[in-house]
């Protein structure tokens, strides 16, 4: 059937042009955009309201203290205070320091468990169960009890190395600003590592056999194996895990406002949970608009990379 | 194709922009009654004809405690049985978050008619424009409470010469002290009520056993809303932290607190309150700088502890430039919203909740009319007569030392973090009391909006 069919009047050899007929191409995009529409009319009312409200925000000084109307354009200032911010360059390297090694340690568990369930052994199934615990369980609930176990006077973990022999004297795994960092790597490893071992276990489960059954034929060791098979085939996993991961990262928040609120001080404040304190507790709503907007255009970066790789792989 | 799909983004972007410059708009605030027009809160029935519809009232509480919430509960329900034409729609909301909530339900159109204060909460709405002076809704009720309050000049409820605050609760500050570890040490706790910084210190020197896992104090570096060490200013004459007014007081008070540091365990950098209970009750910390609530904070877990033979309740030690000792004390209670849009009937809620029938039944802390007893105390609270040596001690001690109001600061959250991350410093050794004097006074003076008066 013709496109233009549907928008004529009378006979094909009588009828005159009608004023709405559209070309077939265009009424097809025309039924796109009405198809789309309220879609889209959903995604400005939920996203791009807020967006565009939270970034307004961010050239203002709100300063809830001071009164709801105390909003004033300030333009850039926001954005200087933040660049002029003594404070600032010790909470980016923290959020990068973060994100650096929670990935790592987050891959290289990750990654060796995943070897390790995708052999046969007895009780295979049940370990792998086991494994994704600290994943299902409610974050809070989990740094909560960290901060116990955590504890310099009284946590369980010093109780237990210093009756092991392993410690003289007790380390205060949250309040020492040396430690700190380590003890927060630890719980986000903890909490995390399941991600990617369920990731990297389906990436594992889908490397044809053939592959190491031909690489020992021809002499190749296990770990040779590894290095050529399994990490080249694993990589389109890997840093899918690494871009999402470091966006959820960078983001990161209850773990570690629960475990120090960014304490001793400042020692292990990052963006997120500074945003936070900036906005919720300072109630300095501009100011903080303005530090989640940077971070945003940051985080901008991966999921960009990440949409591209995406689509290269469809 | 290119052209319909950038009309198409442009229509995404429009959207919002128009949809943002209809809402975020400054509420609409219905002008402040005039004293001849105010209410008449005690008999509102009689003089108007009931609603179809009855007037919702949005009260929000921060009592999240489980007796406050029954208190709380069943008030409300009281005044909705008794009052068909106005209903209390009670919202639970914590501490940390009331500020946030308020201003949120104020911008999205939908204001709060009364919450709950405390002492620079009150003074952060008060400066931020968002209450209402009750003088005019409740002429006698504020009538009824100035002469009970203590010292009404000093309280945290004026601004301005108006009463912006309906307490229902006051609370004093002041030592908790561990009485088994105190006589361990050869210290009798009833000999303490008029000690002064060098017998604490020389107190919490003889307490602290390292190799015990023992010590004098804490500080609780890691919640700076509660982080120790703001009532050495206190104690040597000054009003509070943002009070720069004697430089030298100000510089002892922070020696002071470095020379306590020893007696303190070093877990306590990223110790919160939880943590600050934890540590008194299991006699790691032998005392506690704690208010008159504290006994409800862990009576259950520590009964023992939290008794006339286990725990005293002492002053704060004396700096040199006091002469007496002295309680801080502060209220808690009510106030009503400048955008609320049922004054009225928010003062009718209010006149009711703040009858001395329902405030009699508060179950925790001391009252703030006088008229209300030890004994009505002690008829309320939920630990019966487990609390009345506890009562007892305070009102003695109210007595006996100068009731010192402490009306708080704003912005306090800021303030309290410049005060931690500074002593943290001085903690560590990085900077001398005088440096951080200079450092707090930098930090602070461009900040705060009100100084505690």
């Amino acid at each position: 059937m013709p496109d233009d069919v549907l928008s004529v009047q009378g006979t094909p050899g009588t009828r005159r042009p009608s004023r709405f007929r559209l070309p077939g191409r265009q009424r097809k995009v025309l039924t796109g955009i009405l198809l789309i529409l309220p879609g889209l009319v959903l995604i400005a009312l939920l996203i791009g309201y807020p967006f565009v409200f939270a970034v307004s925000l961010a050239f203002k000084d709100l300063y809830l203290v001071k009164g709801m109307d105390s909003a004033t354009w300030i333009g850039l200032d926001n954005f200087r205070k933040f660049f002029a911010d003594p404070s600032t360059k010790p909470i980016v390297l923290n959020t990068v320091r973060y994100v650096i090694f929670s990935l790592l340690t987050q891959f290289l568990v990750g990654l060796g468990l995943a070897v390790l369930l995708h052999r046969e052994f007895k009780g295979r199934g049940i370990m792998r169960a086991a494994a994704l615990i600290p994943w299902v369980m409610p974050t809070l609930v989990a740094t909560i009890v960290w901060r116990f176990i955590l504890d310099g006077s009284w946590g369980v973990l010093n109780y237990s190395l210093i009756g092991m022999g392993v410690l003289e004297k007790p380390i205060n795994w949250l309040a020492d600003r040396n430690v700190v960092w380590w003890s927060l790597i630890i719980v986000s490893l903890w909490r995390h590592f399941p991600f990617w071992y369920v990731n990297l276990l389906a990436g594992l489960q889908v490397i044809p056999e053939e592959l190491y059954e031909v690489a020992k034929i021809d002499g190749a060791s296990a770990l040779k194996s590894f290095w050529y098979i399994t990490l080249p085939l694993l990589r389109p996993v890997i840093v899918v895990l690494f871009l999402l991961e470091t966006i959820w990262r960078s983001n990161e928040f209850t773990t570690i406002w629960t475990l120090t609120k960014g304490g001793p001080g400042k020692a292990s404040m990052t963006m997120a949970p500074y945003v936070y304190q900036q906005s919720f507790s300072f109630y300095r709503v501009g100011y903080a608009s303005a530090i989640s907007l940077l971070l945003t255009m940051a985080m901008l970066v991966f999921t960009v990379i990440y949409i591209r790789r995406t689509q290269l792989e469809h | 194709m290119h052209k319909r799909v950038s009309i198409l983004l442009l229509l995404v972007m429009v959207i919002p922009v128009l949809l943002s410059a209809c809402g975020g708009a400054a509420p609409t605030v219905a002008p402040q009654p005039a004293a001849t027009s105010a209410p008449e809160t005690t008999a509102p029935e009689a003089t108007k004809a009931p609603p179809a519809q009855p007037v919702k009232v949005i009260y929000l509480s921060a009592g999240t405690a489980e007796v406050e919430q029954d208190w709380n509960e069943k008030w409300v329900k009281a005044f909705n049985d008794s009052h068909p034409n106005i209903q209390i729609q009670y919202e639970l909301v914590a501490w940390a978050d009331l500020l946030t909530k308020v201003s949120a339900m104020i911008a999205g159109g939908n204001p709060p008619d009364i919450a709950w204060y405390a002492p620079s909460m009150i003074k952060e709405w008060y400066y931020g424009g968002l209450l209402e002076p009750l003088d005019d809704w409740l002429p006698q009720d504020i009538e009824e409470l100035l002469p009970a309050i203590r010292d009404p000049s000093a309280s945290d409820i004026i601004y301005d010469g108006k009463y912006y605050g309906m307490p229902f609760c006051l609370a004093g500050l002041g030592v908790i002290a561990r009485k088994d570890i105190f006589a361990e040490a050869g210290y009798d706790t009833d000999d303490l009520m008029n000690w002064d910084w060098a017998k604490y210190k020389e107190i919490m020197a003889a307490v602290t056993k390292p190799d015990k896992n023992q010590y004098g104090l804490q500080f609780a570096f890691g919640e700076p809303r509660i982080s120790g060490g703001k009532y050495w200013f206190l104690t040597n004459g000054l009003r509070d932290v943002t009070d720069f007014s004697n430089k030298e007081a100000y510089v002892e008070a922070l020696q002071y607190s470095m020379d306590l540091f020893p007696y303190s365990p070093e877990a306590q950098l990223q110790w919160v309150h939880a943590d600050t209970l934890t540590c008194y009750m299991n006699g790691v910390c032998s005392v506690a700088f704690q208010g008159s609530y504290f006994q409800g904070d862990i009576i259950r877990q520590a009964p023992e502890v939290m008794s006339n033979e286990g725990s005293a309740v002492l002053p704060y030690p004396i700096g040199p430039r006091m002469d007496d000792c002295m309680v801080p004390w502060y209220t808690v209670g009510w106030v009503m919203f400048q955008a609320s849009r049922n004054k009225p009937e928010a003062a009718e809620v209010l006149h009711f909740l703040a009858s001395r029938e329902a405030v009699n039944e508060w179950p925790m802390n001391m009252a703030p009319k006088t008229e209300i007893t030890l004994e009505d105390r002690v008829r309320a609270s939920e630990f019966g007569e487990e609390v009345r040596w506890w009562l007892e001690d305070w009102y003695e001690m109210m007595e006996i030392c100068k009731p010192a109001a402490r009306p708080g600061y704003a912005p306090s959250n800021e303030i309290n973090q410049i005060y931690t991350e500074v002593l943290l410093e001085l903690y560590y050794g990085s900077i001398t009391a005088e440096e951080a004097y200079e450092q707090l006074k930098a930090g602070i003076e461009p900040i705060v909006i009100a100084p505690g008066q």
